[in-house]
C-alpha cells in the first residue's frame, strides 16, 4: 500500500467512525426530509408586490400563444461546430452541429474535476473564449481559441488580462464577448467562498454571501473594469445570470436576480423570492456598482418569471426565456423564447414555445439557459431538472422547433457556438 | 409522521404494524437494520455532509418501501448502495449547478457548525487534509476510492455497484489516487 493509500484508508475510517450509529434518525415515510432548495410557495408569493419599470410595463401582457406577432426571421445557417461540456463526463468538446460527432477536446479541466464550472462565450468573428482551469493550474484563467473548418482547436492561449481571474475565491458564472472579440465581460460569484468551507466533515460557511460582480476585460490591452454587485439587506444578494453586448461593444447588458421581499419563486437562498432585472453598463465608465446601470426591465406580476434575457448585438431587442401559465409542481407549465423591441416594448416574435415542459415527477427546472451564437442570430436552449439529474432537453431553435444537439438531455455544464 | 423502521427496533414491530403491511419488504427491513449506519457513512464520505447523507439514505429507503419488494435479496445490498450513490451524485449536481447559478448556498450549514467542534476533536489535521483533497475529486473518483479504501470492496463489486466495467474501476481508482497524491504533494 502506498503512503497515499494508507492516509486515505485511515482518514476514511476515522471520518466514518465519527458518525455514531446511535445518533441516526429512524426512517419516516410520510414526511420527506430532503433539504432541497424547493421553490416554495410560488403562487402565494406571486400575488405580492411587483414593480414594472420601463420596458416591463409592456411585457406584462399575456403572451404565450397570442396571435399578431411577427413571423420568425428567416433562419440563418447555424455554426458548423459547437462547444459543450456535460455535467457528468467532461471534458469540454467541440461537436459537429449536423452530426454531433466530437471533433476536438478543449484543453481545460472538466468541470467535474476543476474547482468550478468552465464558462464559454464566442464572438461574431469566430473566436471562442473559456474561463476555466488548464493543466494542473489551480488558477482560473481566461483563454481564447478558434475552431478550424475541420473542427479542430487552434491558437489556444491565455487572453491578455485573463490570468488570476477571480483571485481563487470567485468563479466565473457567465460570460459574453463583444462582436469583434476585443472585449469580454465575465460575471463572478463567490463559489470559492463556499467551496473552501464546503461543509465537508466540518468547516462552517459564511451565512451571508456577497453579491456577484462583473469584470470587463479588453482582450488587446488587458485593461479591466469592474462593477460590484449590491446587497439591499441581509441575504438579498444579487446573482448575475447572463451578459450580452450591444451597440457594437459600446454597451454591456447584464441580467440577473436579486433576492428581495416581494420576489417570486422563493428558493432556499432567496427566502423572500427572486426579482429578475436587466440593466445596462457603460464600459467606458471604468466600473462602479451594478445598480448604477440603467434599468431595462424588471419582472412584473403577470409576467413573473423571466429566466434569461439577452440583448441583441445592435441593442434593438431583448431575447428572453420566460415561463408562463398555470403553476404545476411549483413552476409555470409553459416555456417560451420571445423577442421584444427595446424601443417600443412590443413583442416582436415568438421563437419557440413548449407547453407542459415539466411534470409532477420532475424536479426544479435547473438550469434554464438561453445562449446566442457569436452573431446573436441562432439560439441554444438548455433545460434540465435538478441540475442535470433528470431528463431535460437541449438543442438549437430553428423555425419554432428545437433541433436536438448532443447530449440532448439538457445535462450540460456549458454550451456555446 | 410515520416511523416505519428504526435501526434499533427493526421492522417487525415498528410503528404499530406498518411493517406488517410491508411483509414483502422483509429483506429491506433487515437491510435497513443492519446497514443503515454503513450506508449513511458511505453517503457522508461521498457528499461530505452528515445531515445530507442521512437525507440521502432516508430518501432511498422511502422510495424502496413505496415500490415492489426487492426481488433478489442477494443483490439487495449492492442495489441499495448503488441507489445511495446515485442519490449522492444527484445531490452533488444540484449543489454544483445551484452554486453556479447562485441559487444554492450549501447544505448542512447549521448542522455542520454544530458538529464542527466534535469533528475538530476527532479528525487530526492530516486526516482533514486527505478528506479535503478527496472532496475536490470528481464524484465518480470519490465513489470508487471510498468503496475501495473504506468499504474494501473488490473491483468486480465496485463495478457492479457503479454499473461500470472493472477496468474502468481500476483506471478511475488509479487516476483518483494520482490526483489525490498530487493534491497532497506526495508520490502515489
Amino acid at each position: 500500500m502506498t503512503r497515499t493509500e494508507e492516509r486515505l484508508t485511515d482518514a476514511l475510517g476515522t471520518a466514518a467512525r465519527a458518525i455514531d450509529a446511535d445518533t441516526l434518525h429512524p426512517l419516516h415515510l410520510s414526511e420527506r426530509r430532503r433539504r432541497r432548495r424547493a421553490l416554495a410557495a410560488p403562487v402565494a408569493a406571486a400575488a405580492s408586490v411587483f414593480l414594472v419599470v420601463g420596458l416591463a410595463a409592456a411585457l406584462a401582457a399575456p403572451r404565450l400563444g397570442r396571435g399578431g406577432t411577427a413571423s420568425p426571421a428567416p433562419p440563418a445557417a447555424p455554426d458548423r461546430y459547437y462547444v459543450e461540456e456535460d455535467t457528468d463526463q467532461g471534458p469540454a468538446v467541440v461537436r459537429s452541429t449536423a452530426t454531433g460527432r466530437v471533433t476536438a477536446a478543449v484543453p481545460v479541466q472538466s468541470s467535474a474535476d476543476a474547482p468550478g464550472w468552465d464558462v464559454f462565450a464566442s464572438a461574431a468573428n469566430g473566436v471562442f473564449f473559456v474561463a476555466g482551469w488548464a493543466g494542473r493550474s489551480a488558477e482560473e484563467k481566461l483563454f481564447s481559441f478558434r475552431v478550424t473548418a475541420a473542427g479542430q482547436i487552434s491558437g489556444f492561449s491565455v487572453v491578455p488580462g485573463g490570468a488570476a481571474l477571480g483571485g481563487g475565491r470567485w468563479s466565473a458564472v457567465a460570460m459574453a464577448a463583444s462582436p469583434d472579440g476585443s472585449q469580454i465581460a465575465v460575471a463572478f460569484d463567490p463559489t470559492g467562498l463556499t467551496e473552501s468551507c464546503s461543509g465537508y466533515l466540518g468547516r462552517p460557511c459564511p451565512r451571508t454571501l456577497p453579491s456577484d460582480y462583473i469584470v470587463a476585460v479588453n482582450t488587446v490591452t488587458g485593461k479591466k473594469s469592474m462593477w460590484q454587485g449590491w446587497h439591499s439587506g441581509q441575504d438579498n444578494q444579487f446573482n448575475v445570470d447572463n451578459l450580452s453586448w450591444a451597440d457594437d461593444g459600446h454597451e454591456l447588458v447584464f441580467f440577473g436576480e436579486q433576492c428581495a421581499p416581494g420576489g417570486w419563486l422563493a428558493t432556499e437562498d432567496c427566502g423572500h423570492g427572486r426579482v429578475a432585472e436587466a440593466r445596462t453598463l457603460d464600459p467606458a465608465s471604468g466600473g462602479g456598482r451594478l445598480d448604477s446601470g440603467r434599468l431595462l426591465l424588471r419582472q412584473s406580476a403577470s409576467y413573473p418569471y423571466i429566466a434569461q434575457a439577452v440583448m441583441s448585438p445592435d441593442g434593438s431587442m431583448l431575447t428572453e426565456l420566460v415561463l408562463t401559465g398555470k403553476v404545476i409542481n411549483g413552476f409555470p407549465e409553459n416555456l417560451s423564447v420571445e423577442q421584444v423591441s427595446v424601443a417600443t416594448a412590443k413583442l416582436l416574435r415568438v421563437l419557440y414555445q413548449r407547453r407542459g415542459y415539466t411534470s409532477a415527477d420532475m424536479d426544479i427546472p435547473d438550469p434554464l439557459l438561453l445562449l446566442p451564437d457569436g452573431r446573436g442570430q441562432n439560439w441554444l436552449l438548455d433545460v434540465s431538472f435538478c441540475g442535470g439529474c433528470q431528463a431535460g432537453f437541449n438543442g438549437w431553435i430553428s423555425q419554432r422547433k428545437l433541433v436536438p444537439l448532443k447530449p440532448a438531455n439538457g445535462a450540460l455544464a456549458a454550451e456555446t457556438w | 409522521m410515520t416511523y416505519l423502521l428504526s435501526r434499533a427496533e427493526g421492522a417487525s414491530h415498528a410503528a404499530g404494524g406498518v411493517a406488517s403491511v410491508r411483509d414483502g419488504h422483509g429483506s429491506l427491513a433487515m437491510l435497513f437494520r443492519e446497514r443503515h449506519a454503513e450506508l449513511v457513512r458511505l453517503a457522508a464520505l461521498v457528499v461530505g455532509d452528515r445531515v445530507a447523507a442521512e437525507d440521502v439514505v432516508q430518501d432511498v429507503f422511502a422510495r424502496l418501501c413505496a415500490r415492489d419488494p426487492l426481488h433478489d435479496p442477494d443483490q439487495a445490498l449492492a442495489y441499495v448502495r448503488a441507489a445511495v450513490l446515485n442519490e449522492c451524485r444527484s445531490l452533488l449536481r444540484r449543489q454544483a449547478i445551484g452554486r453556479r447559478l447562485g441559487l444554492t448556498r450549501d447544505l448542512g450549514l447549521a448542522d455542520t457548525a454544530r458538529e464542527s467542534a466534535e469533528s475538530e476533536a476527532i479528525l487530526a489535521e492530516d486526516r482533514r487534509q486527505v478528506l479535503a483533497a478527496l472532496a475536490t475529486l470528481s464524484a465518480r473518483r470519490r465513489e470508487v476510492l471510498v468503496l475501495r479504501y473504506w468499504l474494501g470492496l473488490p473491483e468486480t463489486q465496485i463495478a457492479a455497484v457503479l454499473g461500470i466495467r472493472p477496468g474502468t474501476v481500476k483506471s478511475t481508482a488509479a487516476r483518483g489516487l494520482a490526483a489525490l497524491a498530487r493534491k497532497l504533494k506526495e508520490e502515489s
